[in-house]
């Protein structure tokens, strides 16, 4: 019974007690068979499963190497053993080290059923078996729970990077779309795949029609070549930074870029080129503007410089026959009358000719013009000759000027020497101007020396006014004399340290005071020369005897031949004259051949046509002419020309207006036999002046301070003196009495001094009363006063306060007596 | 000490009368100036800084004229404070004047 009802069981769940397990590795060599293997083939592990297996899905055979598509999959599988085959059906699986197989047998009719049936003792082997399978899928689980986890970090990793990819792409399309700069992403053909707003806008064209048009079209024609070259290179894969084009848009505007353009590769394939541009168009019109303003300014300075040198030539020209005139004047017999008159004069007008100078040179020196001559000189001899100079003014109001140069300073230097003279001749002069009692001392140190280069450091010390600290700084500024009260007072124009200043940087020193109000000031400077290489021995000094010599002049100004004649001629040089370079030529040759050649030749350098340098060339070309000493006059000292005379060996070089002693100098100094200095004598101040007896003077003044004065500057003088308060009382009186001379105060109260004399002009003219003089006194020494006070009708014009000899010389003037003082 | 010290100017004989007064109305100029900047007059001041420059150099005053400069430029500019400074200095120079006459 117990036998049948084992008959009855349902095969299917009988071969469920037999499970045929078998584990491979990936070579498919038998690692481990379940018993009922074994029991049917003892050897199976370590043999290949190609041996003992085929595999069929759905009755076809599959290799081996197809395997791991079949996991998980129910397949046939035959195991054959000796002649004998065995029929399983199960699944593949895979485990961490190869493959698993899990089948069951397929009974049939014919197969003995005991065979697949276990015995008790098969049956707990089939549990250890089982416990190693479970063994083995417990591993494969936790492998698996493992793998799940690191999948799921994996995915949300993934994730992760994804939003923040998509994140990032839209900041960056934000960006590029947003951009103020234009930006386009080109194929390798050059067409548009994408373009940003900015591009669209800028270029007139839509992005769809971005899309049918290709990059050179969008280029200047004149560009389009180059584009080409860069396009390719960027296709080389080199990036293109500041590439500059013009683009065109579709209405076809101008737009001026840069950028930078490189080529993005893919899988080391050509992609796309991108390319940021910016728009310059702006900065283009303002560089072109830059360019363009240059230019100008380049000409303005240009006409600038050349209307400096036609102005310094124009009023230097009437300067020279003002001044040389007077000195002419001064040498003829005159009376003291006129000899003070030719003085008034001649001070005049080198004052005039120094204010002149110090404009021009603030100019030039603001509009850059003034490079420094590099000439050798001799320090001592500058600095003896500018005190020499100085000493003249300082005698005149008793002051001391005293120079001291270390031994150990360089003398024989390289520099500008005239630019030098200039800023000791300034400060000297200043210091003296601000000194009433006391001294000046100029004291010359050596700083330093670096190789053949020194750097000299000047004090010009004085017993003056001092100067406030809080103006210190100020003083060199330019103008600002001209702004304090010590102008009306000591004159000049202010620009003096100004000048100062710059020369001093021209020479790579600086400039600075130290002061003390009432004790004095001390300027001092440095300056950088070059050391000369040879010391020349200085040349022995004698006076020279002109007379009897020969001169030549060449002027093609026949005003300053004749002075250049006439103070030669004094000397008792025998002058002939030349209008221009040509006949002096001629002129040279032809006294030659009569071997009476001359002994020097005044050139002046700027003549139309020829030249004064022109004619110092033509006369070196003869042999014949080698003995005449050349010499070269300007009206103007442009830079370089000081070298080229010392280039052309032209004796000496002299600006106009020339001065008797200078020019004397200078010959002496041509001639080769130097000098001995002669003081010149301050010219004696006018004994008091004298005045016609009985003048009727009328003194229009507001102020009683100044009305006092006159009245105790006039007092003994044989004058009867009537006094108003303004312009419109003045008038009055005028007309009610026959005045000799008015004294008129321009700035009064009620009526002015400019209109009472223009009344009394009027008045005199309307009565044929015949024209008295008047005297303008003003508090203010502008030229332009001046000029107004003589439109006005006035004869002469004083500047406030008045000084008692300033006033009476004036006076005298005009109701001057007679020699015998009648 | 400094201020203390005496200036000595050298004035012209013929002036001897004058001086006096002259000096007597710079003190009198000073007061006048004061009033005149607290009630803000700007036009007295600078006429009688106008009168000073004019006059104080023709006396043999240097200084006078250049305080009177001065000071008609700062009372032109409304600028009080220069103006104070000035007459400051002004009356410590009257203060230690000493004139020699010759």
């Amino acid at each position: 019974m117990k036998q049948d009802r084992k008959v009855e069981i349902e095969l299917s769940s009988l071969s469920f007690l037999v499970p045929f397990i078998l584990e491979v590795d990936r070579q498919f060599s038998v690692v481990w068979a379940s018993n009922s293997f074994l029991r049917y083939h003892k050897y199976i592990p370590g043999k290949n499963i190609k041996e003992v297996l085929k595999i069929y899905i759905e009755k076809k055979e599959l290799p081996f190497h197809k395997l791991p598509e079949l996991i998980n999959t129910t397949c046939n599988v035959v195991f054959k053993v000796n002649d004998k085959k065995i029929l399983l059906r199960g699944r593949w699986l895979k485990i961490e080290s190869g493959f698993l197989l899990l089948a069951f047998p397929e009974v049939t009719m014919t197969d003995k059923l005991a065979d697949f049936l276990m015995s008790e003792e098969e049956a707990k082997i089939s549990l250890q078996d089982a416990a190693r399978i479970t063994e083995i899928f417990k591993k494969r689980n936790q492998e698996l729970q493992l793998t799940r986890k690191e999948l799921e970090q994996e995915i949300s990793r993934r994730k992760e990077i994804q939003e923040s990819l998509v994140e990032s792409e839209e900041r960056y399309r934000d960006l590029f779309e947003n951009a103020t700069d234009l930006i386009q992403i080109v194929d390798a053909e050059g067409k548009f795949i994408y373009v940003n707003k900015r591009w669209s806008e800028v270029l007139g064209y839509t992005r769809e029609e971005a899309k049918e048009i290709c990059i050179f079209d969008i280029i200047h024609p004149k560009h389009r070549k180059h584009c080409r070259q860069v396009f390719q290179r960027v296709l080389q894969g080199e990036r293109m930074d500041n590439v500059e084009t013009i683009f065109v848009s579709k209405n076809g505007k101008q737009i001026f870029v840069e950028g930078n353009v490189n080529a993005r590769f893919k899988d080391g394939k050509f992609y796309t080129t991108r390319a940021i541009f910016h728009d310059i168009t702006e900065r283009k019109k303002m560089e072109d503007e830059l360019i363009k303003a240059r230019q100008q300014a380049l000409l303005a300075s240009k006409s600038k410089s050349e209307f400096l040198a036609s102005m310094s030539h124009e009023i230097r020209t009437p300067m020279n026959a003002i001044v040389g005139m007077a000195e002419l004047l001064a040498e003829t017999p005159l009376n003291d009358e006129q000899r003070y008159y030719v003085q008034i004069f001649k001070n005049a007008g080198e004052n005039l000719l120094n204010i002149i100078n110090d404009i021009l040179d603030i100019s030039k020196i603001e509009a850059g013009q003034i490079e420094l001559e590099k000439i050798e000189f001799d320090l001592n001899d500058l600095l003896d000759r500018t005190c020499e100079i100085m000493a003249i003014r300082a005698h005149k109001k008793n002051l001391e000027l005293a120079c001291h140069i270390t031994p150990d300073v360089p003398t024989h230097l390289i520099g500008d020497p005239v630019r030098l003279r200039q800023i000791l001749v300034n400060l000297v002069g200043n210091a003296i101007k601000f000194t009433e009692q006391g001294e000046v001392v100029v004291e010359v140190k050596k700083e330093m020396t670096e190789g053949n280069t020194v750097i000299i450091k000047f004090a010009v010390r004085d017993t003056g006014i001092g100067i406030p600290n809080d103006t210190k700084d100020k003083i060199f500024e330019s103008f600002t004399q001209a702004d304090s009260s010590h102008t009306r007072k000591y004159g000049g124009t202010g620009l003096g340290l100004a000048i100062s200043k710059q020369l001093v940087e021209l020479m790579e020193g600086r400039i600075w005071v130290e002061s003390e109000v009432n004790k004095g000031s001390t300027f001092y400077f440095t300056a950088q020369f070059q050391i000369a290489p040879k010391v020349k021995e200085p040349e022995v000094l004698s006076e020279v005897n002109l007379k009897g010599m020969k001169a030549l002049v060449v002027d093609d100004n026949a005003t300053n031949r004749l002075i250049l004649k006439d103070i030669l001629s004094n000397w008792g040089v025998s002058v002939s004259e030349a209008e221009s370079g040509e006949k002096a030529i001629a002129s040279l040759l032809r006294a030659s051949k009569k071997s009476e050649n001359y002994d020097f030749v005044i050139l002046d350098c700027r003549m139309p046509g020829m030249g004064g340098f022109d004619v110092a060339r033509e006369i070196k070309k003869y042999p014949e002419l080698k003995t005449t000493t050349i010499m070269m006059l300007t009206s103007d000292r442009r830079k370089g020309d000081i070298q080229r005379c010392q280039e052309m060996n032209i004796a000496s070089y002299l600006v106009k207006p020339i001065k008797k002693n200078d020019l004397k100098r200078a010959i002496e100094l041509a001639l080769g036999k130097v000098v001995v200095f002669k003081t010149m004598q301050p010219s004696t101040s006018a004994s008091a002046p004298r005045i016609k007896k009985s003048s009727n003077l009328l003194v229009v003044e507001d102020t009683e301070d100044n009305r006092f004065l006159i009245k105790a500057y006039l007092k003994g003088m044989p004058i009867n003196l009537d006094f108003a308060e303004n312009g419109a009382i003045a008038v009055e009186k005028f007309k009610q009495k026959s005045y000799d001379l008015v004294l008129m105060d321009v700035q009064m109260p009620v009526m002015d001094g400019y209109t009472a004399t223009k009344e009394i002009r009027k008045f005199e003219k309307e009565n044929g009363t015949g024209h008295t003089p008047i005297i303008a006194l003003s508090a203010y020494a502008l030229k332009e006063e001046m000029e107004k006070s003589i439109k006005a009708g006035c004869d002469a014009h004083l500047t406030k306060p008045i000084k008692k000899k300033v006033l009476l010389n004036e006076i005298a003037k005009f109701i001057g007596g007679d020699k015998n003082g009648r | 000490m400094a201020d203390e010290e005496k200036i000595v100017v050298h004035i012209d004989a013929d002036l001897k009368e004058l001086i006096p007064g002259y000096i007597e109305k710079r003190y009198t100029d000073i007061e006048t100036i004061r009033s005149a900047l607290q009630n803000g007059e700007y036009v007295i001041i600078e006429r009688l800084g106008h009168g000073m420059k004019g006059s104080g150099g023709g006396y043999g005053f240097e200084k006078i004229t250049e305080i009177g400069k001065t000071i008609e430029l700062a009372a032109k500019d409304r600028n009080a404070e220069q103006i104070i400074s000035m007459l400051e200095e002004l009356k410590n120079y009257l203060d230690r004047l000493q004139i020699v006459y010759e």
